[in-house]
């Protein structure tokens, strides 16, 4: 596996839970990673970006037109940083909404792939708002652009955080389930 | 033996407890600060015994940990780059008088700059300094070089200085390792030597004859370094790189098939010039990648052939991204006619994307903060008119709210507001005109205390007069909550040993001294007017209001709960979104009026303020604490 990810969100919604857990899954299930985390200014409500690699010795940082993978935990964000994904590459977005038809023409014409998943309704329906970031980890592994199963991921999320394994794991399944 | 994700700071506190530091003092910046925050746990978790302390601030930190060093116990002193600047004069000085047992000074760097005032170069302050270099391009190096570090630092009896960027600092590796700490504390001695270690004008000329000695054996030393090696190539075109930017070029050189020779750079200074100059020459030209500005480039002396940001082949701000590098590479593979391009944003894609106009989202003050609502009593009181000289924390955010005019570095804000106040009185006496405008400071509890306290003095004895409104929120608050002096919450200190910013205040001279709670606005408001009206009476003098409420980030609990709602009247003017600007505040779609976001609230009920039409309101179905 080489994927090159790119996670983006606001700060406080989890983004960086979510790069550890697709990490930890990747590392546990053998492939080498690393990740350009981003810390400090804001601690809540500022845009947050971050570079994931999984399965590569060499940078972890991400090129415009280069990333195998976007995962936005908004829609804005989402938005903001589509240019970064690469020709066939995949779009999985926490949103209402479907992004404007002009993006998505483009979107169409580049042949990169856009899944739209209301991961916060989801949340918020399983009585904890703040798990929209372990669903959408659940959905990644229902497509193809990354080689972790489910239980990969509700392993790692176990192991990260043992007092949620029981939510934690419901939100992988319904992530999961949505595809 | 097992494997973990690790942050460049986690992996450089591992390193530091591998190499059986003992001594380790820092005052928290980013990217810096999750070294100590690592260092701390893990003696906490497994009882090592060690002197881990958040030092009040950067210079406090090298010299206590230059102590530690001069008794014989290994030691370490982290800061972010710019706190190298405060910590400087000890640095330079320790080059002079060198060490006893290993001592690494170890300022994260900050390309971009991400959450910085400047983008400084701190391998230039050691070149300057002549103080060696390890430059890590992991945080699997980073902790590897912690080892060569310590080792070339006792083995030459030098400050050694670990400089690892942002890029190391918030990466985050798989790493394996083994909590194998060695449990062997060395003798504690101090053995006086006053040439070295009170060492006159005299005796430095020597000890710099003797530094410039140790640096010529250090480069000799590095010329065969493993942290330094060439990879060979077929290509005419040599690329030489260190730190993180050595892995984008690797990859991009990979991407491109573009098959270079490649010099890694670990140990940027002294530079190993030999090895340098043979990798140079066997090229046809060579370029230079390194951050965050021209420390490797500087020190070659001949350049004719040689690529960098001083002939602008690399942009001389900013970092060095893979798009920034994938451009220059794949210009200087295909020369002028290029016909390979390295990825980039489809222009059609991004045409769409720009059409949509995303409103920025930059950082902002959190739900509930203490530091907006006495921004904003501050601002309901005095006005646009006043002058508002601020300083650097979570509050330096209040621009948001038009309540912060100036930012210069840490403990700025009183000095500026000196230099307002006199120039505008000799303006006004001068007959130049210039109206007498109010002036107001605002710094938080850990500013106040790392450097905030000389200015204060310096302003009652030259009778500068303005409002010190020291914004206390009980914690170091932007960095992750290191605590300060005056709450010292993880250190072996009982409360009774809490330095009192009221008394230092009061120490200092100030006569007019408050503390009050910044959530009761109508009394905040009164009480800064007050303070005004004494620091520009004929006998007044500067006065200080110390705004007192936790962060309600760190302690969420302390927020009483007072819920509220935002009636059907509301008619969308905006005034709450501008002066008040909280997050959990937003406008409706179609813009015809302000709701508020459940998921950010916090329920503090301050924003009732913030509607003078009294549209919002106490949540009528919620009781208020």
């Amino acid at each position: 596996m080489d994927v090159k990810i790119i996670l983006c969100g606001i700060g406080g919604q989890g983004v960086v839970f979510l790069n550890r857990l697709l990490a930890r899954a990747a590392m546990d299930a053998g492939f080498p990673v690393m990740s350009l985390e981003s810390h400090g200014m804001s601690r809540r409500g500022g845009s947050v970006v971050l570079h994931l690699r999984l399965g590569s010795h060499e940078s972890p940082l991400v090129t415009q037109g280069g990333a195998d993978l976007l995962l936005a935990l908004d829609e804005q964000e989402g938005l903001r940083n589509l240019s970064y994904v690469k020709y066939g590459g995949t779009v999985l977005v926490n949103s209402a909404n479907e992004f404007p038809q002009t993006v998505l023409i483009e979107l169409q014409r580049l042949q990169i792939k856009t899944e739209s998943i209301n991961a916060t309704e989801m949340a918020r329906n399983l009585g904890k708002v703040n798990v929209a970031n372990v669903i959408l980890a659940g959905a990644v592994t229902a497509l193809s652009a990354v080689s972790l199963s489910k239980d990969d991921v509700q392993n790692a999320a176990a192991a990260m955080s043992p007092k949620a394994a029981n939510l934690n794991g419901r939100a992988v399944e319904i992530g999961y389930n949505v595809f | 033996m097992g494997k973990m994700l690790m942050l460049g700071n986690e992996a450089i506190a591992l390193g530091l407890l591998e190499q059986n530091c003992r001594m380790i003092c820092a005052y928290p910046g980013t990217p810096s600060s999750e070294i100590l925050s690592s260092v701390l746990q893990q003696k906490k978790r497994l009882e090592i015994d060690l002197h881990a302390e958040w030092s009040v601030n950067e210079k406090v930190a090298l010299e206590v940990a230059l102590g530690g060093s001069w008794s014989g116990l290994r030691s370490a002193a982290i800061m972010k780059q710019v706190g190298l600047n405060v910590a400087s004069d000890a640095f330079f000085s320790a080059a002079y008088q060198g060490v006893k047992s290993g001592f690494l000074i170890i300022p994260a760097d900050d390309p971009g700059p991400s959450s910085s005032q400047t983008e400084q170069d701190s391998r230039l302050m050691a070149l300057t300094a002549k103080v060696p270099v390890f430059d890590p391009s992991t945080p699997q190096e980073a902790r590897k070089f912690v080892k060569h570090a310590m080792e070339l630092s006792e083995r030459h009896q030098v400050p050694v200085m670990l400089r690892p960027t942002r890029q190391i600092c918030h990466a985050v590796q798989d790493i394996e390792f083994n909590e194998k700490f060695s449990n062997e504390i060395p003798q504690v001695k101090f053995d006086k030597d006053p040439h070295r270690w009170a060492a006159t004008p005299r005796d430095r000329y020597l000890l710099h004859v003797e530094l410039n000695k140790k640096l010529k054996l250090i480069e000799d030393e590095f010329s065969s370094s493993p942290c330094n090696k060439v990879e060979s190539g077929s290509a005419k075109v040599g690329v030489i790189a260190s730190g993180m930017v050595y892995n984008v070029a690797r990859q991009i050189l990979r991407d491109l098939n573009f098959d270079a020779p490649l010099l890694k750079i670990g140990t940027p200074f002294p530079l190993p010039q030999k090895m340098m100059s043979d990798f140079i020459t066997d090229c046809e030209q060579v370029v230079v990648f390194e951050e965050t500005d021209y420390c490797i480039e500087l020190q070659i002396p001949d350049r004719r052939n040689v690529r960098g940001r001083l002939d602008s082949t690399i942009p001389s701000a900013g970092e060095l991204t893979p798009d920034v590098v994938g451009e220059v590479l794949s210009v200087l593979q295909g020369g002028e006619n290029k016909t390979t391009k390295y990825f980039s944003a489809d222009a059609g894609l991004a045409a769409a994307i720009a059409e949509q106009q995303t409103p920025p989202r930059p950082p902002r003050l959190c739900p509930g903060c203490s530091h907006r609502s006495a921004f904003y009593a501050m601002k309901r009181e005095f006005g646009k008119r006043t002058l508002y000289p601020g300083d650097i924390g979570c509050y330096t955010l209040g621009a948001n709210l038009d309540a912060v005019d100036t930012c210069v570095d840490m403990g700025s804000g009183s000095d500026i507001a000196s230099g307002f106040y006199h120039a505008h009185k000799i303006g006004r006496t001068g007959g130049s005109g210039g109206k007498d405008r109010p002036i107001i400071v605002t710094i938080g509890d850990s500013t106040f205390l790392h450097s905030g306290l000389q200015p204060l003095m310096n302003a009652v004895h030259t009778d500068a007069r303005f409002v010190l409104l020291i914004l206390d929120n009980r914690t170091t608050a932007m960095t992750g909550f290191q605590p300060t002096p005056a709450n010292p919450e993880d250190s072996n200190l009982n409360p009774e040993r809490s330095v009192s910013i009221p008394n230092l205040v009061r120490a200092c001279g100030v006569e007019f001294v408050r503390e009050l709670d910044p959530y009761l606005h109508d009394d905040f408001r009164s009480v800064i007017r007050e303070a005004h009206e004494h620091c520009r009476s004929p006998e007044g003098r500067v006065a200080v209001v110390i705004a007192e409420r936790s962060c309600s980030l760190h302690e969420p609990e302390t927020v009483e709960k007072r819920a509220v709602q935002i009636t059907d009247e509301c008619d969308g003017c905006r005034y709450c979104l501008i002066a008040f600007e909280c997050p959990a505040l937003v406008l409706s779609i179609d813009g015809s009026r302000v709701d508020l976001n459940e998921d950010l609230c916090v329920d503090c009920g301050q924003c009732i303020d913030s509607c003078h039409k009294g549209f919002i309101i106490p949540h009528p179905e919620m009781e208020w604490v």
